[in-house]
């Protein structure tokens, strides 16, 4: 997306500062427009998801087996948009915790927050995700 | 763990692993388009800056070239005025070692 708006609005580019500095400006322009973005809508519903991530859906409710290599990308597309949900500590919780695979040490070192902060939030985190989840299986009864 | 914690779980680990897998490049090439489009717009506007520059030069050079060629006639013109002196002081300084001579 941020590539994007900096290709549509390379006309507007005076060329006074910076492209670095232009472009960084553009993408945290970007970053607090979807931001407020998300603010403004914060439920997510099951026609929201694409096809592949309704089968997702459909495959963790009926099947208690790991999800399949080809649904990884469906899976990773909707936890962004469980994520979505999320305030952005409890997201980047989630991400340091879950998605990269770090330790709760590394996390206290790279946020500075507390072990019993990083547990809490991820918590909180963890807990809103299931309950979206459980909201959108429950709406298509899944 | 209750089969939510089970669903959540199975999610996570599934997209933690595509995560690895997926590209960081931008789609489409788009940094290659912009960098080019940002260099041609750079080049289309340094052309006007470019040939201010040449014409400046280009003037330089004439007025370097015209004052030159007025400072080699004027050292001509000195070195003319100034034969016809050196030759009074030949003339009198052979008189003056002809009068020492005598």
């Amino acid at each position: 997306m941020i590539f994007i708006k900096v290709f549509q609005k390379l006309s507007q580019f005076s060329g006074k500062v910076p492209l670095e500095h232009w472009v960084s400006r553009i993408a945290v322009n970007t970053c607090l427009n979807q931001i407020e973005a998300e603010k403004a809508r914060p439920e997510l519903r099951y026609a929201d998801l694409s096809e592949e991530e309704q089968a997702v859906v459909e495959n963790l409710a009926t099947s208690a087996r790991e999800l399949a290599p080809d649904e990884r990308l469906a899976s990773r597309q909707l936890v962004e948009h469980l994520l979505g949900l999320l305030k952005p500590a409890e997201r980047l919780a989630i991400d340091l915790l879950y998605l990269q695979g770090r330790s709760v040490e590394e996390i206290r070192k790279i946020t500075g927050w507390s072990v019993a902060l990083i547990k809490v939030r991820a918590f909180r985190a963890r807990q809103k995700m299931k309950d979206q989840l459980a909201k959108i299986s429950v709406r298509e009864n899944l | 763990m209750t089969d939510v914690d089970g669903k959540i779980d199975r999610l996570l680990r599934a997209a933690a692993l595509a995560k690895e897998e997926a590209s960081l490049d931008a789609p489409f090439g788009f940094d290659t388009r912009v960098v080019a489009l940002w260099r041609a717009k750079e080049k289309a506007a340094s052309l006007g800056l470019v040939r201010l520059v040449r014409g400046v030069a280009l003037i330089a050079v004439a007025v370097a070239i015209v004052a030159g060629a007025g400072a080699y006639r004027e050292a001509g013109q000195s070195r003319e005025s100034s034969e016809p002196v050196a030759n009074e002081f030949a003339i009198a300084d052979s008189a003056i070692q002809d009068e020492f001579l005598r």
